[in-house]
This record gives C-alpha cells, sequence and structure tokens, in this order.
C-alpha cells in the first residue's frame, strides 16, 4: 500500500514538474491493406492510437492496433515504454526505462516486459548509447542488452541498433538413471539466445517523410530471419497525412508471431500541435533554464533560475542596454516582463553584480567589449 | 529647390538634418557620444539601420567600455550592415540587414546571403540568418552550418525548423536522446495463425 503510494506520489511528482514543459504529441491511423503469411494473401483493416509525452527528463509513448483480418479474425497489440534521464555532465546522460508489450490474437494472448538502464553520449547532432535490461517473455525470464548509434544530417537521420537478448529456459526431462535401470526426472537447461541488428533512415522534405527500415534477428536454433518496412507519408494539411506502408516482417518463435508481407494504405491524423515539418525534437525559442514567454502583443516575460542570487539583472537591446533587477518568483526562479518586439535581440543577464554573461542555455557570441552576449528569438 | 536644399546645408550644417539622439548624449562623455553620432548620421544618409548603432555604443558603455572601443565597434557595426544591405538588395527589412550583418560578422559570405534571399524571396531572413550566425558562434565550422542551414531554407522550412537546427546543436542534452527504434506495430503485432 506504502509502495503504491509513494509511485502516484512520485508519478505526481513528475507530472506536475514536466507539465511546464512537456511536449505531447497523439495520432490516430486508420487503414486497409493485404497481408501475405505463408502463401496466404488476406485483407486487413487497421486502427492505431500513438501517443507520446517528453520533456527534457522524461519520456513516455504508448501506441495500439487493432487489425482485423478478412475471415473475421481480429487481433489487438500495445505497447507503452517510460523513461527518466538524468545527466551525468560531459555529454553523458543515464537512461532508466521500462517497456511492456501485450498481444491478442485468435490463439493467443500474451506479454512481455522489459527494464533496465542506457547510458548516452550525445555530441550535438550524434549521439551512442549502451544498455542493459531485465524482462520476461511468455515462460521465461529475459536478459538484454543492446547499443545504439543515432545521427542527424539535417532532414536525414539515420539510427543503428544491435542487441542480444539471453532467454532463459529450463525444462524438466526424465531419463535412465546411472544404473540404468531407473528413471531420473532432471532440470535440462534450454536458454537461449536472439540477436537483432538493424538500421533505420528517415528523410523529410516539404509535406513528405520517408522511412526505411531493415534488420535480422534470429536465435541460435535457427537461422536469421532479414525483415524491412518502409513507409512514406504525404501531409495534405498541417494535422492529416496520407501514409503507405509496406514490409516484410519475419515468423518470430520466442513470441508465437507469424511473419509475412504486408501493404497498408491509411489515413493519420494529428491529434495535438502541427507536426514538425523534419523529424527534430520540438522546436523551442529557447533551450531550458532561460524562458520566453509573449505575455500579450507588446509584453514578454523573461524567466531564469537564480543560482541562488540575491540580485538577478537582466539587460538588453530593448532596455536600451539599462540593467534592470529580475523579480523573485518562486523556487529560485527569477522573473520580469518588459516591452519587446519580435524578432532577434541581445540580451545579457548577471547574478549578484558578477559579470555580464549569455542568460542559461542561449547561444553566447563575443561581443566586441571582451565579453559574450545571448542571441535570442522572440516570436 | 536643389539650391535651396543646399544652402540650407550649408547654413545648418548636414548633421542638423538628423536629431540628436538623446540616448548618447546623456549616457557617453561627450566627445564619444559625439563620434558615435556622426557614424549614426552617415549609416542614416546611406539608408542604413541607425539604431542597431545606438544600441551598439549604449552596449559599451553599460559594459564599462572605453570611448575608443565604444566608437570602434560602432564603426565596425556601421560597415557590416552598410555590406549586408549591399548584399541584400534596397527596400531589404531592417532586421534582415541586422541579421545579415551578424551573419557576415560571423564569417559568412555574401554570395550565401544571396542564395537565401533567393530562396526566401518574400520571407524574412532574419530568423535563418541568426541561426547561421548562431551555429557558427556554437562551434560549427561555416560550411557545415550553411549547408544545414541551406538546406532547411531549400525545403521552404518555416523559422521554427531553424530555431529547433540551433537548439538541437546548441543544447543537445535538453530533449531525451532517441531510443531503439520500434518496428511498426500495426502488421506484425497480429498474425493470423
Amino acid at each position: 500500500m506504502r509502495a503504491t503510494r509513494a509511485l502516484w506520489g512520485a508519478v505526481g511528482v513528475i507530472l506536475s514538474i514536466s507539465r511546464a514543459q512537456a511536449q505531447v504529441q497523439a495520432s490516430v491511423e486508420t487503414g486497409l491493406g493485404g497481408m501475405q503469411y505463408q502463401g496466404n494473401p488476406g485483407a486487413i483493416a487497421s486502427f492505431a492510437p500513438s501517443l507520446s509525452w517528453s520533456s527534457s527528463f522524461f519520456r513516455m509513448s504508448a501506441d495500439g492496433a487493432y487489425t482485423g483480418f478478412g475471415d473475421e479474425r481480429e487481433g489487438t497489440a500495445g505497447r507503452a515504454a517510460a523513461s527518466l534521464f538524468g545527466r551525468l555532465g560531459a555529454g553523458f546522460t543515464a537512461e532508466g526505462f521500462g517497456t511492456a508489450t501485450g498481444q491478442t490474437g485468435p490463439h493467443l494472448s500474451q506479454g512481455a516486459w522489459l527494464a533496465g538502464a542506457r547510458i548516452h553520449y550525445l555530441t550535438g547532432v550524434q549521439g551512442l548509447w549502451l544498455g542493459g535490461a531485465r524482462g520476461a517473455e511468455p515462460g521465461s525470464p529475459t536478459w538484454r542488452i543492446e547499443a545504439g548509434y543515432w545521427r542527424d544530417l539535417g532532414p536525414v537521420s539515420l539510427q543503428l541498433q544491435a542487441g542480444q537478448t539471453m532467454i532463459q529456459a529450463t525444462e524438466l526431462k526424465t531419463r535412465l538413471g546411472p544404473d540404468t535401470l531407473t528413471l531420473d526426472t532432471v532440470l535440462v537447461d534450454q536458454s537461449k539466445a536472439r540477436s537483432d541488428l538493424s538500421a533505420w533512415l528517415r528523410w523529410a522534405g516539404g509535406p513528405f517523410q520517408l522511412g526505411l527500415g531493415a534488420g535480422r534477428h534470429g536465435n541460435i536454433a535457427r537461422p536469421a530471419d532479414v525483415w524491412w518496412e518502409s513507409e512514406a507519408a504525404w501531409w495534405i494539411s498541417p494535422r492529416v497525412a496520407l501514409v503507405g506502408a509496406a514490409g516484410d516482417r519475419p515468423t518470430d518463435l520466442t513470441l508465437g508471431m507469424t511473419g509475412g508481407r504486408y501493404l497498408l494504405l491509411s489515413i493519420r491524423a494529428n491529434l495535438t500541435a502541427p507536426r514538425p515539418r523534419i523529424p527534430v525534437p520540438a522546436p523551442r525559442s529557447v533551450p531550458a533554464g532561460f524562458r520566453i514567454e509573449r505575455l500579450n502583443s507588446n509584453a514578454v516575460e523573461f524567466s531564469l533560475p537564480g543560482r541562488g542570487a540575491h540580485l538577478v539583472e537582466l539587460m538588453g537591446d530593448f532596455t536600451d542596454w539599462k540593467p534592470l533587477p529580475l523579480e523573485y518568483a518562486s523556487s529560485g526562479w527569477w522573473r520580469i516582463a518588459l516591452p519587446v518586439s519580435d524578432g532577434v535581440h541581445q540580451v545579457n543577464v548577471r547574478f549578484d553584480g558578477g559579470p555580464w554573461e549569455a542568460p542559461p542555455g542561449v547561444t553566447a557570441v563575443a561581443d566586441e567589449f571582451g565579453g559574450v552576449t545571448g542571441r535570442i528569438v522572440v516570436q | 529647390m536643389v539650391t535651396r536644399t543646399i544652402l540650407l546645408l550649408s547654413v545648418f550644417g548636414f548633421g542638423s538634418l538628423f536629431a540628436q539622439d538623446s540616448r548618447l548624449q546623456t549616457r557617453l562623455p561627450a566627445d564619444v557620444a559625439n563620434q558615435v553620432q556622426r557614424l549614426v548620421d552617415s549609416a542614416a544618409q546611406h539608408g542604413l539601420p541607425t539604431e542597431p548603432l545606438v544600441q551598439k555604443a549604449l552596449e559599451g558603455q553599460s559594459k564599462g567600455a572605453d570611448g575608443g572601443r565604444i566608437v570602434a565597434a560602432v564603426r565596425t557595426l556601421s560597415g557590416q550592415l552598410g555590406e549586408a544591405s549591399t548584399t541584400l538588395g534596397p527596400g531589404a527589412p531592417e532586421a534582415d540587414v541586422v541579421a545579415g550583418a551578424a551573419c557576415l560578422k560571423a564569417g559568412a559570405t555574401p554570395e550565401m546571403i544571396t542564395e537565401l534571399r533567393r530562396l526566401r524571396p518574400e520571407q524574412s531572413l532574419a530568423v535563418p540568418l541568426g541561426v547561421l550566425s548562431d551555429l557558427v558562434a556554437l562551434g560549427v565550422d561555416v560550411p557545415k552550418a550553411w549547408e544545414q542551414v541551406h538546406s532547411l531554407a531549400a525545403s521552404h522550412g518555416p523559422d521554427t525548423e531553424f530555431l529547433a537546427l540551433r537548439d538541437r546543436v546548441s543544447s543537445p542534452n535538453s530533449k531525451p536522446p532517441p531510443g531503439p527504434v520500434q518496428p511498426k506495430l500495426v502488421p506484425s503485432a497480429n498474425p493470423p495463425p
């Protein structure tokens, strides 16, 4: 009971802290298509909602799918993932994560989960991660190690990832005893490993998005399967896209999933803000740590953490470079509302009369006077 | 008419055509204020934005710079504004000229500004140019920064995409890093037996 209360308390704290900066994306996709499995073609209809929610230190996503097959069978599937991030400095970020998947079909219902940690090394437009996790698949505990690399090249992004899942399994078997006259029942180790390797490429230009993914996965007991999938989206409005997807999925004996080729045409509706036109983090006019909020057509509020200072001042080309003191707001944050026009502006802040510096997280540009200024965009 | 104009100029002096900026007079020593004022007047004559020059002088004063450094900074900025204005052509918005000057200062070439103008003939260049300057300030070399900005401009990306590009470079840790990509759920998770 206490643990449950603590869990909900932690969730509440996360929700309240991240509410201000959270980015929420929700969409729903409805489509028709065909799937060919084991040589048998069939029609499919799908309905797939998706939700993601992220802030600077938290990310959660969930998506699901209902698929109806032409012969009146149907299935549902869902997966959810949550991660907490903590910066370690020097480009390293730690992540604790948990994922859960579940599915029901005409002949099976099963689930799997995984919980673990990753360490990321980030250098701006590229990153690397290593991770390990503990989990369970139907009937068997699992261990997993994984590594990945991503890189943004403007409108193109690339991601490579590899992992190895160790599945612990034992089985009771009966065999002849050492005297060959009696039968012994022994526990036989049936553990196996499954490796996976995949590469993803995405491109966005204008109203179009393309995605390609390919990989292989297999286990020790049988040859590896190669799979691929592709998707093209045409955003006919900021909220509606026509999506075509095709691919070839391998049979997954561990999860009991039959593979097959598919072709799916669907309509995707973005239920939140209009989608970004390139697959990059949601745009922000300034990084976290220094906030700019337009209050009305004339006034803009600046706020920043005060680093424990007793006096925080700000000046810029919108104050005629006259230092103005900020007022203490709460929780260590200071703020000031000023008349500022839209556009690019120069700004400096200082703490307790110290040197003028760029606001935290804002690009610092050398000035002509031996110091720096911060360049911001007010919209 | 021309004769009358010349007569007026000779009687009242060229500078009297332009208002003295009281901010300069009250915040700067008189000789520094006068030198800056002459630079401001000259810029106005050439149709350049003058407020950035005044602001540069006030910035220097607030940061405790000496008069010579303030005048030099204003003179340099005036030259950059002139080059940006020439590159952007007549009638360029003031914000574009200011951003163009910052871009040239950062190491961009006039050809880059001209190309952006061609790609965004009807839109302001202030944000793309500002982002280009910022990327360079963040340590991205000019050709690579230009490649990214040019790519976005060529795909007719809105200002928010340029800002997102800058944010990605300036604060890579401010957003959660991507995790493993999952295959598409719809077709793979509901196989018929």
